[in-house]
């Protein structure tokens, strides 16, 4: 029964991480590296609704629009002034430690402008249901978006320039425009994310990290190709964590879970996948030159 | 007055022997290995545990990492190397026997804790022999084979010409030893230990400081003592409180990072 309660839980907390992962994801295969700073823009799009309702009175549904909009031309701007280069030369190392670098300038800048402290949405209260809409706009988001990428056209584009972005711009696609397509989509989702789990969680600098490295977890360990995969095991990682916060002996490792999920996805798919495979071409290899040849 | 300076200067010397060493496989090697911390906060635990389980953890971790130099790209390599940190802490904040969470006091028959002069000989000669193996692979034979394999991670020809697996497992023998030295040493000097040692932020710190010395031994040995000399030396003389201005010392970390990380680890403008 307990066990119940925390899987509904878990469920939730992973769906409130939804918007994020699948966002990455999006970003992670079109440019080939983990656009670890991405989340950010979830950050900024949820000070920037704070700030309009609070200081400038702004109406709460006008608020929020602007807030995304503030955190998808951030997204942009970001992209285009520091990690378009690294996509287009294939750089993914350069671009990570520049996400990183990026993450601690923005989250000391948030910490620095609010004085440190955490804030809180307090002009309107999350409806009782929240976790089943969440849940439920979640996974119709990841249905929507695998269908997106692979059922139609502008899917096809974006898939052929995650596969060979050189190649696809020989054969003529719009390249710059699913570029920017994909960040604009990307960054929306995590505002999305941002605006969510600002609302429930309330509003700190470190707020995104942390979605940040669950959602690199996942899609390292699910791979960033199958947006399905991702959403399910973001849901898992938050029904893990809550299971774990319940237990008083694992209590300490809740937030060690996903470095955890980490750490096992990059030892399947780069150690135990690679191993597994050559294995199994020996053996194939061995059957075939053990059957006798077929002369005419 | 004397006490503080001494502390100053403890400090200094066992944070960029720590930067030195993470520079021997970072910016030698292009090793992305960015948990330098994690060899020295297994140590750290070593003054309140037996030394040989210590050791035993420490061989199996950089054997781990040896291991996965190779099959992992280089970004999910130092996300490895930072999730191992994160890993480390969940896992010290659950071992009851040594504090948990809160930590426990450290001891130590050879350094007391809080004392500097007892700790300064030892900080001394650490810092002088990651200087001394920064000046081996600057101006000798087994620096150019360091050069070569490094050049060997992205041309062909020189892959075949130096042994980048033996040389990775001699600097990392080399990075392990001096970072499990001088954690061992920060953990009785300070004569606490806790998950902290395990910190993220920090393992961050001393990246942007490891990024910014690059392979000049000299300037770069400098660098480092700049970087953690900078903070206090401000404190003392202009009144600058760093712990209310650590947002902005972190944010020209994080615009450190940006700037590096473009210049050195792309390898086109490299070559240019």
């Amino acid at each position: 029964m307990i066990v119940d309660g925390e899987i509904s839980i878990g469920l939730v907390r992973g769906a409130y991480g939804l918007p994020v992962a699948l966002g990455f994801a999006l970003v992670a295969r079109h440019g080939r590296y983990l656009p670890l700073w991405l989340p950010e823009s979830g950050m900024i799009a949820a000070y920037s609704a704070y700030f309009l309702l609070k200081r400038f009175d702004v109406p709460v549904s006008l608020a929020l629009v602007l807030a995304m909009v503030a955190g998808c031309a951030c997204a942009l701007v970001l992209h285009y002034a520091l990690f378009a280069g690294h996509v287009a030369r294939n750089e993914p190392f350069a671009a990570l430690l520049r996400g990183i670098g990026l993450i601690i300038l923005l989250d000391n800048a948030a910490s620095l402008l609010t004085g440190g402290y955490s804030l809180a949405f307090s002009r309107f209260l999350l409806p009782t249901n929240h976790g089943t809409l969440m849940l439920g706009g979640g996974v119709s988001l990841a249905l929507i978006l695998w269908a997106w990428v692979n059922h139609t056209r502008e899917g096809l584009s974006y898939r052929s320039v995650a596969a060979n972005r050189q190649l696809a711009t020989q054969y003529g696609l719009k390249v710059a425009r699913i570029d920017l397509l994909v960040v604009l989509v990307g960054g929306g989702l995590c505002s999305l994310g941002g605006l969510a789990n600002g609302l429930r969680y309330g509003l700190t600098a470190e707020m995104m990290s942390t979605s940040a490295l669950k959602a690199v977890a996942v899609v390292v360990a699910a791979g960033q190709e199958n947006l399905l995969a991702v959403a399910f095991s973001m849901l898992a990682v938050g029904v893990l964590e809550s299971l774990c916060q319940a237990s008083t002996r694992f209590s300490a490792f809740e937030s060690g879970i996903s470095y955890g999920v980490l750490a096992i996805g990059l030892a399947i798919r780069f150690l135990l996948s690679p191993l597994w495979k050559r294995r199994s071409v020996c053996k194939r290899w061995r059957t075939d030159t053990s059957e006798p040849e077929v002369t005419e | 007055m004397n006490s503080i300076w001494l502390d100053i200067s403890v400090r200094t010397l066992l944070g960029s022997t720590l930067v030195m060493a993470q520079a021997l496989l970072l910016n030698w090697l292009r090793v992305p290995f960015a948990a330098i911390t994690l060899f020295a906060g297994i140590a750290a635990y070593a003054t309140v545990a037996q030394v040989t389980p210590v050791i035993l953890i420490l061989v199996a971790m950089a054997a781990v990492f040896l291991v996965l130099v190779h099959p992992l790209p280089q970004d999910r390599y130092l996300l490895l190397s930072l999730a191992s940190l994160a890993l480390a802490r969940s896992i010290a904040g659950s071992l009851s026997g040594y504090g948990g969470e809160l930590g426990m006091a450290s001891a130590s028959t050879w350094i007391e804790a809080q004392r500097p002069l007892s700790a300064l000989p030892y900080a001394i000669a650490l810092f002088l022999t990651a200087f001394l193996v920064l000046l081996v692979l600057r101006y000798t034979e087994m620096g150019l084979a360091v050069d070569v394999a490094r050049a060997g991670g992205t041309e062909m020809p020189a892959a075949s010409m130096a042994p980048a697996g033996v040389l990775t497992a001699i600097l990392l023998a080399a990075a392990t030893v001096l970072a499990g030295l001088t954690g061992a040493v920060q953990g009785a000097y300070t004569g606490w230990i806790d998950p902290n040692l395990f910190r993220i932020d920090y393992a961050i710190t001393l990246l942007v400081a490891t990024l910014a010395i690059r392979r000049k031994p000299v300037r770069g040995t400098l660098l480092a003592m700049s970087f953690f000399l900078f903070p206090d030396l401000f404190s003392e003389f202009c009144g600058y409180d760093h712990t209310a201005s650590a947002h902005v010392r972190e944010i020209i970390w994080g615009a450190a990072i940006i700037f590096l990380s473009g210049k050195t680890f792309s390898p086109m403008r490299e070559e240019a």
